[in-house]
């Protein structure tokens, strides 16, 4: 038990140190990468889900706003200057910010949907199993839903048509 | 004025022409006249329905071509407007001379031997032998059944016999001691010597011109017959020629075996003359039986004692005296010996149960007087009269219980084991006897005393409430009389009960006891019980032939209405319904009886229902279930619809990095 928290524990100081070496090399992109998932940053400290749904929904747009900037940067410039003429520029806040609002916007309004389609489909079978009542009812009569002649069909009656009590 | 009846397009009948001086004691007469035929006067017979008229012997009775007798000319069973009701209707040629006396108290100019001799019996012996050849006796042969044939009064015939079953109204005077002992209406049929007795006595009325004895009672006159002899009993000490002492000792023996045959009586007309026979009384025991305070003298009347006080006699046949007596003071090996095989040892007799008593009694008047009929609690009869008197006084629940005691008591084999000679008419009838109390101890419809009535009787018309006043003799008649009442507006009831249950399953070979058993359910006011009336009704119907009857299937759609409603499915309902109207258009019951009968239908029927109630309580299950899930549908939509937000940007986030990535490769 001992050797596998220790264990975990290596592992860990490894990865972190491997992240700070690999973020020492990758700064302009770092700082892209922080400023523009802010939202996400934002969504994550506002959920209070286990599940963390909202921050997956804002996250997962929210880097989708802030992906083309960090190929960008890749790909031209790999530097904090060019990093910071990024940022400059509003062009790039709006799309970075406004892919995290996508990101909400389908986080609230999911669920409105999807209830009213459990609506319909709900309503939908209500409809169906009432029409197959009522057909059963039309078929047999009024008995087969437990009316009046229901206590009348539950005397003995074998053998006979319908044995008229 | 009441509309004339036609008799079998022959004969017509005029209803507002009594003829009362012809009246029989059950039948009244009145005026008819042939339509095509050359006949004299008519008179028509109309029969009493409670008294069964002797249907078997009517075609033998038509085919006499003697002048002798009252001439049958024809029959029919016709709507009788006065009493509103069907009923058997017997046409005779009038004879015009009138009757010789209205009753048997009448006193007569007395006639004289010769004109008894050519006016009477001559001819009268010559249909007696004609009857006798065809197995028919006449057996109402008494003063006041005789006619005048012609208006010149020279010929004496012999009145109708058919109105009535045989002897039922003769007095006990006319009759011989075995049939007088007997209840009028159960004296059985009889047979030649019994009308050539009867004749004899009828001699001695015309011969007297009175009856000499008639204050005497029935039982004194079986009393004074049984001691002085008939011959003395009947004449009362009146003063008879010699010449005809011959015939009137031969013919009034009261030994059946030294009566007068019709040959003999045909010999002494013919001019044989033999000693007048001397009559054979009984043997006197050394000393007298006392039986209820009184002394008896001998075996016979012994018996008929015995019989008569039934109730207190089981002491007498108990009581050591009664051995005593049978063995010392009768000296009769024969008697002893029939009491040791029907009675039983002295031993026996003592050890037996009080219940056991009347049987006891019984089986004793059995063996002491075989020829007698058979007497149990009171009532005597003999075995082929009980039928007549059973239907004679069906109604009467006293009757019913003597008849009930008479069939369970089982005597008809010791009785017939003590008879001299064997009659092999009685056979059939003590097969008959065998199985009656079989018939009588089970108590459903088709069984019981009315079944015993319709065994007995071969000709009675069913009894039951709702035919009786259509008179239905035959199986072949009951369902055109049912269609017929089904006609009528006041339907009420059912079409069947135990008369004609009884009066079906006695009657037709094809219907047995299968087809009343299930008339006996517990519970005879619901479907199963008109069911299986309708499954009787359509076997007589199928097996007679005798065409639809679509009022009495009215009538069963009606009854069976209710059992209908009870069928759940409302689709195939209404299919059975339009197939029973369809059905009973036709009329025929057994095509009603195939649709309520179909219990295949009725089981599809009662599953489909369970089956139709058990989805409908399933479906009401779901909608509750769904509806709940509706309440709750935001609860569920905020759960759902975080996790479709979750992965529909998950999706979109891909989709939108994958195609910046690949625009960026571009």
């Amino acid at each position: 038990m001992t050797t596998t928290s220790a264990s975990t524990a290596a592992t860990r100081t490894i990865f972190g140190l491997i992240v700070a070496v690999v973020g020492l090399f990758t700064l302009p992109t770092i700082l892209i990468l922080g400023l523009g998932m802010l939202p996400t940053v934002g969504a994550m400290i506002s959920d209070r889900r286990k599940e963390k749904y909202a921050t997956l929904c804002v996250g997962a747009m929210n880097f989708t706003g802030v992906l083309p900037f960090m190929i960008t940067l890749w790909t031209e410039d790999h530097s904090y200057e060019r990093a910071f003429q990024i940022i400059a520029d509003p062009f790039t806040w709006l799309v970075m910010y406004g892919a995290a609002a996508i990101g909400w916007s389908i986080y609230f309004v999911a669920p409105s949907i999807v209830g009213m389609f459990i609506g319909m489909r709900t309503e939908q079978r209500i409809q169906r199993l009432r029409r197959r009542q009522r057909d059963l009812v039309e078929e047999w009569g009024p008995g087969v839903a437990g009316g009046r002649r229901d206590e009348e069909d539950t005397k003995p009656a074998t053998g006979r048509p319908g044995r008229g009590q | 004025m009441a509309e004339r009846v036609v008799i079998k397009e022959r004969v017509e009948v005029d209803p507002d022409r009594p003829l009362p001086q012809f009246d029989m004691p059950n039948a009244k007469a009145y005026a008819a006249m042939a339509r095509r035929e050359e006949h004299g006067d008519l008179i028509a017979y109309v029969c009493e329905a409670r008294v069964p008229y002797r249907h078997s012997d009517v075609e033998a009775i038509r085919g006499l071509s003697t002048g002798a007798m009252m001439r049958f000319v024809e029959w029919g069973v016709a709507a009788w407007a006065p009493a509103r009701r069907r009923l058997p209707i017997l046409i005779y040629e009038r004879p015009q001379g009138g009757r010789v006396a209205q009753a048997t108290t009448d006193v007569l100019e007395p006639m004289s031997d010769e004109r008894i001799v050519r006016g009477f019996i001559t001819p009268a012996i010559a249909v007696l032998r004609d009857l006798s050849t065809r197995g028919v006796p006449h057996r109402a042969v008494r003063p006041d059944n005789l006619y005048f044939s012609d208006p010149a009064k020279k010929l004496v015939i012999l009145g109708e016999c058919l109105t009535a079953p045989p002897g039922l109204h003769n007095p006990a005077f006319s009759e011989t001691l075995e049939q007088a002992m007997a209840e009028p209406s159960a004296r059985g049929r009889g047979g030649i010597a019994e009308d050539l007795y009867s004749l004899g006595v009828c001699v001695i009325f015309l011969l007297l011109g009175r009856n000499p004895v008639h204050e005497l009672g029935a039982t004194e006159m079986i009393e004074r017959k049984i001691s002085l002899g008939s011959y003395a009993a009947l004449t009362g000490g009146a003063r008879i020629q010699m010449n005809m002492m011959e015939l009137l000792r031969g013919l009034l023996s009261d030994d059946a075996r030294e009566r007068w045959s019709v040959r003999e009586v045909e010999l002494w007309i013919g001019g044989r003359r033999l000693t007048p026979k001397q009559a054979k009384l009984p043997a006197k025991a050394a000393r007298p039986m006392t039986i209820a305070g009184r002394d008896y003298e001998n075996v016979r009347s012994v018996a008929e004692a015995l019989g008569r006080n039934w109730l207190t006699s089981g002491e007498v046949v108990r009581g050591h005296d009664f051995d005593n007596w049978l063995r010392r003071s009768l000296s009769d090996e024969k008697v002893v010996e029939n009491v040791g095989k029907v009675v039983g040892s002295q031993a026996a007799i003592q050890n037996a149960s009080e219940a056991e008593t009347p049987r006891l009694v019984t089986r004793a008047c059995m063996a002491l007087d075989p020829g007698a009929p058979i007497r149990h609690k009171g009532f005597a009869a003999h075995i082929d009269g009980v039928g007549a008197a059973l239907a004679l006084d069906f109604e009467r629940e006293d009757v019913r219980q003597k008849v009930a005691d008479f069939i369970n008591g089982r005597f008809v084999g010791l009785w017939m084991s003590l008879q001299a000679r064997t009659r092999s008419d009685l056979s059939e009838l003590y097969s008959l006897y065998d199985k009656l109390p079989l018939i009588l101890n089970q108590t459903g419809p088709g069984f019981g005393m009315e079944r015993v009535l319709y065994e007995l009787n071969d000709h009675i018309h069913c009894r039951s409430p709702l035919i009786e006043h259509l008179y239905v003799t035959r199986v072949e008649e009951l369902v055109p009389a049912l269609e017929r009442v089904a006609a009528s507006k006041d339907r009420t009831g059912r079409p069947m009960d135990r008369h004609i249950a009884a009066f079906a399953v006695a009657r037709s070979p094809d219907v047995d006891e299968r087809f009343v058993r299930p008339l006996s359910g517990a519970d005879n006011s619901g479907t199963d019980h008109i069911l299986a009336a309708l499954t009787l009704l359509a076997r007589v119907q199928a097996m007679t032939k005798n065409g639809p009857a679509p009022n009495l299937a009215a009538w069963f759609v009606d009854l069976m209405k209710s059992a209908i409603n009870g069928f759940h499915n409302l689709k195939q309902r209404k299919a059975i319904e339009q197939s029973i109207s369809r059905a009973a258009e036709t009329g025929l019951l057994i095509e009603l009886q195939n649709i309520y009968g179909d219990t295949k239908s009725v089981q599809r029927d009662q599953q489909g229902y369970a089956r139709a109630q058990q989805e409908h309580q399933h479906c009401g299950a779901q909608i509750q279930q769904l509806s709940i899930e509706l309440q709750n549908r935001d609860h569920m939509a905020t759960e759902l619809g975080e996790q479709v937000a979750a992965v529909t940007s998950g999706v979109v986030g891909s989709v939108g990095s994958t195609a910046v990535i690949i625009l960026f490769m571009l």
